[in-house]
């Protein structure tokens, strides 16, 4: 407990330590260099409302046009299954085993990586 | 500390907009271009580079304010979105290129204070100088006050990997300050 204590005590005062080097290094001159800066004019509110518009109306097609998409793949997928279904049954369950395991090795390679990033980024 | 505290009335715009609401999201866009383009002018300190950041960010802005659940300002958020968007340009660009564009870009910045008579002075070279990894979590932790954690996750690392970039970055300039 006392430890854990002295640790959080030492990682503050290490911390007001390094926020207090900023203040004597960097502080006053990005102060004074962001009061200086003088932005561009932003569009006119107008033009901003017709972009908002439009973008709304264009991500709104998409959405439509993707979800015309997920189904027409969809049935399509579906109906080639229920043909292999009903000509050849065994054909079937091969085609079902090939997509589980692809699907099983997907997720184990895409895991693999993931967990592989984390350990580079926590080591470094 | 420098996050830019919102006028009452964004909270407000902030709840229409995300309902929906385009003009309530076209006013917050606009009132928050100046504070957006301060913030990505003195990260990248690039004018060029900034401004196409701003754009992009407000697009994406645009494309993701259904998905904003308001748990941070409008100006953190817009913030957060810039950062990950600088991070990934500059993970693209090639590393050679880049130290080119950076060099000419700091002139650009220079020759602006030198128009306004200000004096620009070594620390923010050295500034310039750090990696856009140590400068993005310099300026996001004691300029603008944010917790590490918002930090880390801004940036997809780890809350110690962020204080150890404090620590180096803070250690480099202070050598490079030194020497001068």
């Amino acid at each position: 407990m006392k430890k854990s204590e002295d640790t959080n005590r030492s990682n503050r005062a290490e911390e007001e330590e390094l926020e207090q080097e900023y203040r004597e290094l960097l502080a006053p001159h990005v102060e004074k260099w962001d009061q200086s800066i003088t932005p561009p004019n932003p569009p006119a509110l107008a033009a901003l409302t017709a972009l908002v518009g439009e973008k709304n109306k264009a991500l709104r097609q998409r959405y439509w046009k993707e979800l015309a998409l997920f189904w027409i793949v969809s049935l399509m997928v579906l109906s080639v299954l229920l043909l292999l279904w009903q000509s050849s049954i065994i054909l079937f369950a091969i085609v079902q085993g090939i997509a589980f395991v692809a699907a099983a090795v997907f997720m184990a390679v895409s895991g693999a990586k993931r967990r592989e990033r984390r350990r580079r980024e926590w080591q470094e | 500390m420098n996050t830019v505290e919102p006028p009452v009335e964004d909270e407000q715009l902030t709840k229409r907009a995300v309902r929906g609401d385009e003009e309530a999201l076209a006013s917050l866009l606009h009132s928050h271009y100046p504070m957006l383009y301060r913030y990505m002018l003195k990260v990248t300190m690039n004018k060029a580079l900034a401004e196409d950041l701003v754009q992009d960010t407000m697009l994406r802005a645009i494309e993701r304010i259904t998905s904003f659940q308001r748990r941070s300002k409008f100006s953190t958020w817009l913030i957060s979105i810039g950062t990950r968007r600088y991070l990934d340009e500059m993970r693209k660009q090639n590393r050679e290129k880049r130290w080119q564009t950076e060099e000419q870009a700091m002139h650009a910045i220079r020759f602006d204070a030198a128009m306004q008579q200000q004096e620009w002075p070594y620390a923010l070279d050295a500034l310039g100088a750090l990696s856009y990894e140590i400068r993005v979590p310099i300026l996001l932790k004691y300029y603008y006050g944010y917790a590490y954690e918002e930090i880390a996750a801004w940036l997809e690392i780890p809350v110690g990997t962020v204080k150890s970039r404090l620590h180096n970055g803070l250690k480099q300039l202070r050598k490079e300050l030194g020497d001068e």
